[in-house]
């Protein structure tokens, strides 16, 4: 079995690009070949003009100037923290100062002399991500660096880690299965599944443009209700829904749930709802059985057993052959 | 910019199934040095033909090959009773000073077998302790014990350790919950130790039992003192002058050795090795009216492997320094003799240890990265060459290097003697450094990579201070082993090099009671250290 299969990627120099995929997507091994951990079967990779591997040659990773983040930070337990940090640096009167730069771009200044067993999971991370920095490389691949983090300190971290990512220009390849992070990381997402990349945008055009039902449901709530039409809009069980480039004639619509409304009416029957702060998830059923999420800012204004009616309120969306 | 294109099948294979090649190379030439020995053996046997046949089924082989199937099996037995009665006590019921007794209970460890049997016949020989506690007291000194009972006792009292360590820590990792049910479906103390506790501790007490087995096997010091006649015995007094003999005598007991070993092997139920880990305190079985018999045991159990050996060693040490310098009275000590044997025994176990590391690295690297049957068959080879008894080995080598065209200029000498030692006890370096390369996990050297570090390098500073605790940790294992082994140094030392095992064996031989007690007091202090440092301190019962 081919962990990637005839895939092909681009990653603009100076941004964060994010591999989003369910797990066993193929997602990590593009990483590994990306950094030289593997080799290809077929296939090369390059960065600017120069050719890294190909299934003759690779360029050991030790000789290309890619640093890489991994999923629990592979720290080195025998070393400090500053001596991991040093670990890829040069010998030289600038190293200590380099070891400082470091360790303050990621908040730990003055953390040099501790042992990583003492540090906790983010500060972990931390040291990680300056380490891979330190040398200054070309290319930066982080492989699921907050996965083994609890929830609060992810966010806060990856907010973090993404401003600083910005603001140093670095080239960045970013793996998670967490469609969140990927968002909030990304300047570019490439979606992959069993191996192949199923599309590659930026987070606003994967929300609203997905390229295929797959993407779309795997990229946050979706309904995906059938459609006639054929034109600029389909007729669907909430009506009609404008799309942005002519749909088959049999399709199915791409319906957010928060680009539904409800209204008064007798079609729709209330059958579950969650109520978040921000909003109210409601689950609908009609009287066949066809289900429909629908979001709502504020709190529930009906409970279970209402009857409603739902129109749709959003911007023009996508049909896919049905 | 970085464009990865058409990347198929990078795969798993990378990380994958086989080594490089080199490895494999040095892996093949260390495996075939460790079957050398063995393999010498087998020949001698088969170029002396018709003979071995003739040997093997007469009466000289039967009695000697009983003897030795008796006392190991007795021996064995009585060592799994007393090291499972004492894990349990020690691990599951309210036995008063637990906490000591799980340090005291390993400790006998640190006495070589031949030191117990000789202060065991030290303490009733004339001018003994038991002479001087018993006479005054108008009692008699109790006759000699020699002979099967003689053996028996003194191996079963230094062997029991073995099923013990791991006995221990099975019952300790077992989680308390499973004895907690079945006391709630209504079972008692004992009934559940039967029904539940030792189907999960059957295992551990079956490896320690082989051990013991294989240790019997190849004893040569205590059955010697006690004049009980087995195949080591035989395989060393025939070995100058009907060799033929030796060598046939030498297969049927490293067949023995093996085939037992083989069979536990594939008897061991290994699918209960994985279990969710203890963790939570277990609940202790109440002993009532049994406390006392307890106690007793466990006192009568290290009592007999330690505690009164040491004392009737210490005993001749004091007596002989208290009259140093009375001149040929064997009582006396010499303490400057001393110096030699505890320099040459340092030397020669400090260079197996460092050679024994370096050697089996490459194997460590082969059967825990890269796995596999032919890895499999390799660890096979040097873990065999442990069960083998060290007399033949040396018996093997000795002979190798007398027979054998080109190799005369090995013949009793030093590398010999280390080369006969590393074969042997290769296997205790081998399974720590496996663990030691299993502990290096793979990421940590990627990500040296990925900072620019190549091979040499991540070996320097990744591998090599990661895996040092392991490594260090086998060398410690050969380096006891090899201070306490006695046949193969008997066999294969050079004319003159004396050992702290050769001296107290030569002295106790010529009645340098006196002599024997203060090298063996060296002796057991030394390997006390490093059994402890080593064994005891890291046995995961205590924790």
């Amino acid at each position: 079995m081919r962990a990637v299969e005839d895939v092909s990627i681009t990653v603009p120099a100076g941004t964060v690009t994010a591999l989003l995929g369910p797990s066993g997507c193929g997602k990590t091994t593009l990483l590994r070949l990306i950094a030289g951990l593997e080799r290809p079967d077929e296939g090369s990779i390059h960065t600017g003009g120069e050719t890294l591997s190909t299934s003759e040659r690779v360029r050991p990773p030790e000789k290309r100037r890619i640093g890489m983040v991994f999923q629990e930070g592979a720290l080195f337990p025998h070393l400090s923290v500053a001596e991991n940090v040093a670990f890829g640096l040069p010998r030289g009167p600038e190293r200590e100062r380099d070891i400082e730069q470091a360790l303050e771009l990621v908040g730990l200044a003055g953390m040099g002399k501790r042992s990583p067993t003492s540090l906790s999971g983010g500060q972990r991370q931390r040291v990680a991500l300056a380490r891979a920095l330190a040398p200054g490389p070309e290319v930066l691949l982080l492989d699921e660096p907050f996965a083994n983090l609890d929830p609060a300190l992810r966010v806060e971290l990856r907010t973090e880690v993404a401003s600083l990512l910005r603001t140093l220009g670095i080239t960045s390849v970013f793996v998670t299965h967490d469609q969140e992070e990927a968002f909030v990381m990304g300047a570019q997402v490439i979606v992959m599944r069993d191996g192949r990349v199923l599309q590659s945008a930026a987070p606003s055009e994967l929300y609203s443009r997905p390229a295929n039902r797959w993407v779309a449901t795997f990229v946050g709530e979706a309904n995906v209700v059938p459609g006639q039409g054929g034109g600029e809009a389909a007729e669907t069980i909430v009506g009609s829904v404008p799309l942005v480039e002519a749909g088959p004639a049999m399709c199915e619509v791409l319906v957010r749930p928060e680009h539904l409304a409800l209204d008064a009416g007798e079609a729709w029957e209330v059958e579950q709802l969650e109520f978040y702060g921000h909003d109210t998830l409601y689950v609908l059923k009609d009287e066949h059985g066809e289900k429909l999420m629908v979001r709502a800012s504020g709190a529930p204004r009906y409970v279970n057993g209402d009857r409603t009616s739902v129109r749709y309120a959003g911007p023009p969306t996508v049909a896919f052959e049905a | 910019m970085v464009r990865a294109r058409a990347l198929a099948g990078a795969a798993r294979r990378a990380a994958g199934i086989r080594g490089p090649l080199w490895l494999w190379l040095a892996a093949l030439v260390i495996a075939a040095l460790f079957a050398v020995p063995v393999g010498y053996l087998v020949a001698r046997n088969i170029t002396e033909g018709s003979e071995t046949l003739s040997i093997l089924f007469s009466r000289d082989t039967a009695d000697p090959l009983v003897n030795t199937l008796l006392l190991a099996v007795t021996v064995s037995a009585a060592s799994a009773a007393v090291g499972t009665l004492l894990a349990w006590l020690t691990m599951r019921t309210d036995l008063p000073l637990r906490g000591a007794w799980r340090v005291i209970a390993p400790l006998p460890l640190v006495l070589p077998s031949f030191v117990a049997g000789a202060a065991l016949l030290a303490a009733v020989s004339p001018g003994g302790l038991a002479e001087e506690v018993l006479n005054p007291l108008g009692l008699d000194t109790p006759g000699r014990l020699d002979g099967f009972w003689g053996a028996f006792l003194v191996l079963t009292a230094v062997c029991y350790p073995y099923v013990y360590l791991p006995a221990a820590a099975r019952i300790g990792g077992l989680p308390p919950s499973l004895e907690e049910a079945s006391r709630l479906l209504g079972e008692g103390g004992l009934g559940t130790f039967r029904r539940v506790v030792w189907p999960q501790v059957r295992t551990a007490v079956q490896a320690g039992t082989l051990l013991v087995f294989l240790y019997v096997v190849s004893d040569f010091g205590v059955v010697k003192l006690m004049g009980y006649e087995t195949l080591s015995t035989n395989v060393f007094v025939n070995r100058l002058y009907d060799a033929p003999l030796a060598f046939s005598l030498g297969l049927i007991l490293a067949v023995v050795a093996l085939a037992v070993a083989g069979l536990e092997r594939a008897s061991a139920n290994r699918s209960l090795a994985q279990l969710a880990p203890g963790g939570v305190r277990a609940r202790r079985v109440s002993l009532g009216a049994w406390k006392a018999p307890a106690v007793l045991a466990a006192v009568l159990s290290v009592g007999g492997g330690l505690i009164a050996p040491v004392v009737v060693l210490a005993w001749w040490a004091y007596r002989g320094l208290a009259h140093t310098g009375s001149g040929f009275d064997r009582t006396s000590i010499d303490v400057g003799a001393l110096g030699e044997p505890v320099l040459n025994t340092v030397v020669a176990a400090v260079v197996t240890a460092g050679v024994a590391v370096v050697v089996v690295l490459p194997l460590a690297y082969l059967t825990s990265r890269y796995g596999g049957r032919a890895a499999g068959a390799v660890h096979t080879i040097v873990a065999g060459s442990f069960a083998v008894p060290g007399l033949l080995i040396a018996l093997a080598v000795v002979f190798m290097a007398l027979k054998v065209p080109g190799l005369s200029f090995l013949y009793l000498t030093v590398p010999l003697l280390i080369f006969a030692y590393v074969v042997h006890f290769g296997v205790q370096a081998l399974r720590s450094a496996e663990v030691g390369v299993a502990t290096v996990d793979r990421r940590l050297e990627e990500a040296a990579q990925t900072l620019g570090a190549g091979r040499l390098r991540r070996l320097l500073r990744i591998e090599a201070p990661l895996m040092a605790p392991a490594l260090a940790a086998g060398g410690g294992l050969v380096l006891l082993s090899t201070m306490k082994e006695l046949p193969a140094t008997l066999l294969a030392s050079p004319i003159g090099f004396e050992t702290l095992a050769t001296r107290i064996w030569n002295a106790n031989e010529d009645g340098f009671l006196a002599d024997m007690g203060l090298a063996s007091v060296v002796l057991v202090a030394v390997s006390a250290v490093l059994t402890w440092l080593l064994v005891i301190r890291n046995a995961e019962h205590l924790r």
